[in-house]
């Protein structure tokens, strides 16, 4: 495929969703995700060729000015390089999966045709993000993206916990996506230019220099921390799953909210202009880390677990980044983007099967779905690291910068995280598949799922079980040439097996808890700290409905008090000279101009009465008026 | 020696005959006759005008010839809504037609 025409890309899943809700119910019902897929399967395609062809050295980027302020052209443009061609895979791929598996998964939704809609749109926003050579039109495109996921998130709006969770995942990305606008200002007013090579040009060689460049790069961050979910605007994520979980899947843990990690990546010389923003990017992201995985470990709920380690794992992304790395937290945003939907969709796959999403409500599921079972545990050992599956490769690499880096603090807690990680979802996987079911479970009549769900795990699962070899020594660390990185890669046993070993002993107590049962299963969550912040995510929706929600609401109280007080007292005031001038108004009105106005009406009334009543229909009688009119005019004027 | 006084007297009888007609009969073909009485009277009046006070010019005359047909028209056409009425209603056409107001 020649790179010039890649900007249709985006273009063909946005015309998939408009023939789709132009059409609507016309639209037969399975033509919806036939479109969807057929859009997306030719954007992989295509993906595919483009990947090749990068990786064969090629490199393309085009613009088409589209205002001019003053003298100086906008420009929007796409932009061609191993990261995007990658992105361009990444998205597209688990796109088309998770449409697939949508079929069997929304079979009897009424709003079928609308959720493939959305999807493409999303996808066509996520592309248009990932093929952006400027900032103005990723934002454009992050803005639809935050559109679709608000469509996905409340698709179920009727549940007003749907209704709430996706009016909360906009407002909060809102945050984040003003400081993405202000850092756009910023950026136009120093360099008068959105375009990522004149923008990264100017930096480099010193000609923008100083607090604004952290300036800009830290707005850019806070957008990224909107939209993955970075501490301490995270709190919509869990909420989100109220949605699909097949759109969780796609936007909620594979792509979108990688776009952060993206944009940042992207972004990366600003960045590193200045380190100490990286060092902001990297206590950010590393608080996220081990935040989002102690929540993790005190969930019940099967999407709530993987919804805060997917925050875990976007905080070690935003580690990687705040390292200096941004090749290994692509790297890690590639391999968890496999994984993830791989688990989502598993996810989906018991929750479909047991229509509960309570771990305590299921057990034992692997002797109903063992292509499912076989499919997560993969997907659960390639998230907790373990060798040599994708998530291994990815995990370790970061250590590895941190370790290079020398910051032992971060090094210390990432560690201790890919414990809790690997902790977690050995939790959540021996309490769903292999521990006895409890005394609630319903698992007795699950059921495996249909092919055309267990076809995308099964992809998704090769990909999560290989993906990491690219970035590994067998693979002849092609990822990190690939993406340009000029060091040679290496590998520190010795770190790779502490954190090996930590989540095997992690996985191995695990074990005894849920399955063996030597220790009392969930024996924490009896602890008051544990009931009262983890389970409750460390409290942080209580602290902004005190810091925000709260104070919001109080100030809104009092301008409401104030409005009615003096406000409306001054409009009800005026209102009332106006009603006591208009009563004198209407006074005259009636007795002195309705008065003559009614008098003419009613005397043409009344005389038409009277002479109506001389037009009896006798013509002879007329005929009689008429002669003595004549004779009367004739008396008159004859003289 | 018939003076033009002596066609005015006729004429203003036949006008009035025709008048006192129009006005009493019950009988719509009978008013429609009267018309032309009253038509005739006008007639009358025209020739004998032209006659013995301008002779050279024919102008009453012509009006006489105009009327004429115009009265035959309108006979025409009130013969035609006469018999409608009659076709319609057994009773006379003149008690009819008053059903006929607005």
């Amino acid at each position: 495929m020649n790179l010039a025409y890649s900007w249709i890309l985006p273009l063909l899943p946005l015309v998939a969703f408009l023939i789709i809700i132009a059409t609507g119910r016309k639209l037969p019902r399975i033509a919806a995700p036939g479109l969807g897929i057929l859009a997306m399967g030719a954007v992989f395609v295509a993906s595919v060729s483009i990947l090749f062809q990068t990786i064969g050295g090629a490199h393309f980027s085009a613009s088409v000015p589209w205002l001019h302020v003053g003298e100086v052209p906008i420009e929007l443009g796409i932009l061609i390089d191993p990261l995007s061609s990658l992105m361009l895979i990444i998205v597209s791929l688990v796109s088309l999966l998770v449409q697939i598996y949508s079929m069997g998964y929304m079979k009897d939704d009424e709003r079928f045709r609308w959720y493939f809609g959305a999807i493409s749109l999303f996808t066509a926003a996520m592309l248009g993000v990932v093929l952006a050579n400027g900032w103005l039109l990723m934002y454009m495109c992050w803005e639809v993206m935050g559109l679709s996921s608000y469509l996905l998130i409340g698709y179920w709006f009727e549940e007003p916990i749907a209704a709430k969770a996706a009016s909360k995942a906009f407002l909060v990305t809102r945050i984040g996506d003003v400081g993405f606008g202000l850092a756009l200002v910023v950026m136009w007013t120093r360099a008068h230019s959105f375009q990522f090579e004149e923008v990264f040009h100017l930096v480099e060689t010193g000609s923008w220099v100083g607090p604004t460049v952290v300036a800009a790069a830290l707005l850019l961050f806070l957008g990224a921390m909107g939209k993955s979910a970075q501490f301490p605007l995270h709190v919509w994520l869990p909420d989100a799953m109220a949605g699909p979980t097949p759109g969780s899947a796609l936007i909620h843990a594979a792509t979108m909210v990688a776009a952060g990690v993206y944009l940042v990546a992207r972004s990366f010389p600003l960045f590193e202009a200045n380190p100490e923003t990286l060092h902001v990017v990297a206590t950010i992201g590393t608080i996220t880390a081990v935040l989002a995985a102690l929540i993790a470990v005190a969930m019940n709920d099967i999407k709530k677990v993987l919804a805060y380690s997917t925050i875990s794992q976007l905080g070690y992304m935003m580690l990687a980044l705040g390292m200096g790395s941004w090749v290994a937290a692509i790297f890690h945003l590639m391999t968890h983007a496999f994984f993830k939907a791989l688990l989502f969709l598993g996810a989906g796959s018991v929750i479909h099967a047991t229509h509960t999403q309570d771990l305590h409500e299921m057990g034992g599921l692997w002797k109903k779905m063992p292509w499912t079972t076989a499919t997560w545990v993969l997907g659960a050992l390639s998230l907790a690291g373990i060798p040599p599956l994708a998530g291994f490769w990815s995990k370790d690499e970061i250590l590895l910068v941190a370790y290079k880096e020398g910051q032992t603090v971060f090094l210390i807690i990432a560690i201790l995280t890919a414990a809790l990680t690997a902790f977690y979802m050995a939790r959540a996987t021996f309490l769903a598949f292999f521990a006895k079911p409890g005394p609630n479970s319903k698992s007795d009549h699950a059921h495996e799922a249909p092919w055309v769900m267990l076809g995308p795990l099964v992809v998704l699962a090769v990909l999560a079980v290989t993906a990491g070899i690219v970035g590994s020594p067998w693979g002849g660390y092609a990822f990190g040439k690939f993406m340009g990185e000029h060091a040679e890669g290496e590998m520190n046993i010795k770190l790779a097996a502490l954190a090996v070993s930590a989540a095997l002993a992690a996985i191995a107590y695990a074990w005894a808890m849920y399955v063996k049962g030597a220790i009392e299963p969930d024996w924490y969550m009896k602890n008051r700290f544990v009931q009262m912040v983890l389970a409750r995510h460390f409290r942080i929706d209580e602290a902004y409905d005190l810091m925000l929600v709260g104070p919001v609401m109080a100030i809104s109280e009092f301008f409401r008090k104030i409005d009615t007080a003096i406000v409306d007292g001054a409009v009800r005031g005026v209102g009332t000279i106006g009603f006591v001038a208009s009563r004198v108004l209407s006074v005259f009105d009636r007795k002195g101009i309705d008065g003559v106005v009614d008098g003419l009406g009613d005397g043409v009334v009344d005389s038409g009465a009277q002479i109506r009543r001389m037009l009896t229909g006798n013509v002879q009688a007329y005929l009689l008026m008429f002669v003595i009119s004549i004779i009367i005019l004739v008396a008159v004027f004859a003289r | 020696m018939i003076t033009l006084n002596h066609y005015l007297i006729l004429s203003a009888a036949l006008f009035c005959i025709g008048l006192f007609g129009a006005l009493t009969s019950r009988n719509a073909i009978r008013v429609v006759i009267c018309v032309e009485l009253i038509l005739n009277a006008v007639n009358l009046n025209l020739a004998a005008f032209s006659q013995l006070v301008a002779p050279n010019e024919a102008v009453g005359q012509v009006f006489v010839i105009f009327l004429m047909v115009v009265a035959a028209a309108e006979f025409g056409l009130a013969l035609a809504v006469i018999l409608v009425v009659n076709r319609t209603s057994d009773i006379s056409a003149i008690e009819a037609m008053r059903k006929l107001r607005g």
